[in-house]
């Protein structure tokens, strides 16, 4: 049987409403509130063996501290699960939950649940750190909440997986995950079109994202005393890829040096990109990074100096997030060698 | 046109004896076959194996799955163009090998790895794992061009599956299939008429479909009778990429087969647009532009099905074209393969237009095929960034099994909101 501790606040505690929102934290053995039926469903294989509760506005307050009292009272009943809420779309109640649920998570290494509506202010920042149970915005719907409380309990407590969001009721937990599903994505194509045209509510799988425009920089005020950077998403790389770039989904970039080398050779680079035919490159590799174009610039006087080396990753599959890291890690050294214009090129 | 497929199934494939086909069981002439796939002058040998569901054994380097066809010689060849001249494709009879394919399995400079698991996690999640394989190993003369011999390696997958259909030549099929599409098929009434837009990758050699044997690079968008897909017109020219369809999909092609299926039920089913995956962006817009013209004025349709073949630059067609239809009153519904590392950002390229897409799957969503292997036919090593024993239980992004995502829609994988 595993030790179970619950967390509420003043109120599911049964100690008042606003007025006693101020108390400080405490504890009860056994559960509380709402910790009654969730006990029930939980059934015999966990046992609140207390309840710790604290007033939404001493939380709010003090959090800091509060947290710090609440961690002491958590780790002094050595729980296996520790479970916040539900908060509804309260927010100070949530923001305690979601909190306290992260907090001993991270800092206890016990697992922790928060249950709260997608609604709540609290839920944006919780959802991603721990199993964050979704529920309806009032306590009017506190039966379907605790269920699902239990069944996500449960699972922790095996020890099992969690499945994806949708069918554990959770709120999402952030990036995406393969799932069998019983119909295939053509028969799935035709529901979705045929409800959208005739105008029934559908419901898209890849929701919008949102993407950063960049807005077109200011051009050199003058190329002729300009250090200028040759970066491509091409995959170009020293003969042998001392980088180990992967020809797809890269995630990481390389920097080679360009000291003494006036052209670049087919013997010396390759492409390692997968996503296109790259023996048009690979024959001759300025096509794709034009080292000798800029050189003879440099030597003509056009071109203030080429930078020391070039910068190199593989853009094919790459997702957004990390093409936006790499691009701020490369855009951090350039800047730190003083180059005032980068002339970048893609496959 | 009306198109009748002939399924036969296939419970047993052995390499021995003379070529025969007795219910279900079917037996090859390994030296005949042998004899008859060493035409190409770039084919230095050719090795042939046999592959069956349940078996311990894994494929790797897998170019492409084809589905055993043949038609009558009079008929033409069922992959016209591709394989022999050119003659119509998608009317008449063609006999289909069931559960079964013919692999090739070959690498290519920069090649993706691309396996199929015949037993295990990898059999459940791909449909290539459950199918008896016939599985083509070629190997190039020293100095054979990379592309050229690709397309010698497509040659003789294709010549392979005609041979292994041939065997139930004069014998009855188990069932058969019509697909009956006619430009002149009056209206279905009172329900919407549907298109569907089908992207190819085209990329040029080794990187493409072939229509009629012809590279798709400069396709302009072109309307196709439904039936050709899956009767032989569009093959793959393809390394190694696990997540563009192989010629195995196109022929049984879910997206098609479901618009058949509905056809005067819910939908009227309106035609077929190919289009290409071009490489420059006026083309892209170009392509965009005209599908969504010929579908609106030519076609007159209320919605489109849009599909993919590839990522990242193909969300941008993808996106392109969903804009021109629905800037033309076409309601749009697309299907994308994902690759997503956090949140939100499943394709690289959206539009506020694009409110209804269906997910084929995640494709850096890593899997752990834990089955140990007795026979790893095709390489010793993997290709790329996998690391691993070839034999042994190994980690791989979904993408890598191929079969797993099916970009036209025939997997039941899907991402979800983790």
């Amino acid at each position: 049987m595993t030790r179970v501790v619950h967390y509420v606040n003043q109120f599911f505690a049964g100690l008042g409403g606003e007025e006693k929102a101020g108390l400080t934290p405490a504890r009860a053995d056994g559960p509380l509130g709402p910790g009654q039926p969730l006990q029930a469903l939980l059934g015999e294989a966990a046992r609140i063996v207390a309840t710790v509760y604290c007033g939404d506005n001493h939380f709010g307050e003090n959090e800091a501290a509060a947290t710090e009292a609440i961690l002491a009272l958590v780790a002094a009943e050595r729980p296996g699960l520790f479970i916040a809420g539900p908060a509804f779309d309260a927010g100070r109640y949530g923001i305690a939950c979601g909190g306290l649920a992260r907090a001993v998570s991270a800092r206890l290494g016990i697992p922790a649940i928060a249950a709260m509506a997608a609604t709540n202010p609290a839920a944006e920042a919780a959802r991603r750190e721990v199993p964050v149970v979704a529920t309806g915005s009032s306590a009017r719907e506190m039966g379907p909440a605790l269920e699902r409380m239990a069944a996500v309990a449960r699972k922790l407590l095996c020890g099992e997986p969690l499945g994806p969001s949708v069918a554990e009721g959770l709120l999402p937990r952030g990036g995406r995950r393969n799932v069998w599903v019983d119909r295939p994505a053509a028969a799935r194509a035709l529901d979705l079109l045929v409800a959208k045209l005739a105008g029934t509510p559908f419901e898209t799988e890849i929701p919008l994202p949102a993407f950063d425009a960049v807005p077109r920089p200011p051009g050199l005020p003058d190329l002729r005393r300009a250090r200028v950077a040759l970066v491509t998403t091409a995959g170009l790389v020293p003969r042998g890829n001392p980088d180990r770039l992967t020809s797809y989904l890269s995630s990481r970039y390389g920097r080679y040096d360009l000291t003494g080398i006036d052209d670049l050779s087919g013997t010396a680079f390759e492409s390692v990109h997968g996503g296109f035919f790259t023996a048009h490159v690979n024959e001759d590799p300025d096509r794709m990074v034009p080292v000798d174009a800029l050189r003879q610039l440099e030597r003509e006087g056009a071109l203030g100096a080429l930078h020391e080396a070039f910068y190199s990753t593989v853009g094919n599959g790459t997702p957004p997030e990390t093409a936006k890291r790499l691009g701020q890690e490369i855009a951090g050294q350039l800047k730190e060698g003083g180059v005032e214009g980068v002339i970048l090129t893609s496959s | 046109m009306e198109l009748e497929l002939a399924h036969y199934p296939v419970t047993s494939l052995r390499l021995d004896g003379e070529t025969r086909y007795e219910a279900g069981h079917l037996a090859l002439d390994a030296a005949a076959l042998r004899r008859h796939l060493m035409v190409e002058p770039l084919m230095a040998e050719i090795e042939l194996h046999v592959a069956a569901p349940g078996d311990r054994t894994r494929i790797l380097h897998v170019a492409d799955v084809i589905e055993p066809r043949w038609k009558v010689p009079e008929a033409g060849s069922p992959f016209p163009g591709s394989l022999g001249g050119l003659c119509q494709s998608g009317g008449g009879q063609t006999h289909v090998l069931d559960d079964a394919g013919v692999v090739i399995s070959a690498a290519f400079p920069t090649s993706e790895e691309a396996i199929i698991d015949m037993c295990g996690r990898g059999s459940e999640l791909s449909r290539f794992g459950r199918m008896w394989h016939l599985v083509v190993v070629p190997r190039a003369r020293g100095g054979a061009d990379p592309g050229e011999f690709g397309l010698a390696a497509m040659r003789s997958g294709l010549r392979a599956a005609i041979f292994l259909a041939e065997a139930t030549r004069g014998h009855e099929p188990a069932r058969t299939e019509r697909f009956r599409w006619d430009p002149t098929d009056a209206r279905s009434r009172g329900v919407p008429r549907v298109g569907y837009l089908y992207y190819v990758y085209s990329h040029g050699i080794g990187r493409q479909k072939l229509y009629y044997g012809r590279s798709t690079r400069d396709l302009m968008p072109t309307i196709i009778h439904p039936n050709e897909p899956m009767d032989g017109a569009l093959v793959n020219d393809g390394y190694s990429k696990p997540t563009k369809n192989a010629t195995h999909d196109i022929l049984n092609h879910p997206v098609i087969r479901e618009l058949y299926r509905r056809h005067g039920r819910d939908i009227d089913f309106a035609g077929v647009v190919l289009a290409n995956h071009h490489a420059a962006s006026a083309d892209k817009q170009s392509t965009a532009f005209h599908a969504a013209r010929i579908l609106k004025h030519v076609l007159g349709v209320d919605g489109v099905v849009i599909s993919k073949d590839g990522g990242g630059q193909a969300d941008v067609d993808l996106m392109l074209a969903c804009s021109a239809c629905e800037k033309l009153g076409l309601r749009t519904v697309l299907l994308a393969k994902e690759e997503t590392g956090g949140e939100g950002a499943a394709l690289v390229d959206m539009v506020p237009e694009a409110n209804a897409i269906v997910s084929v799957g995640n494709c850096p969503e890593r899997i752990r095929l834990s089955e140990k292997m007795d026979r790893v036919i095709g390489d010793r090593e993997f290709l790329g960034a996998i690391q691993g024993d070839v034999a042994g239980a190994v980690e791989i992004p979904v993408q890598n099994l191929i079969g797993a995502i099916d970009p036209i829609g025939g997997s039941r994988l899907a991402g979800q909101p983790a």
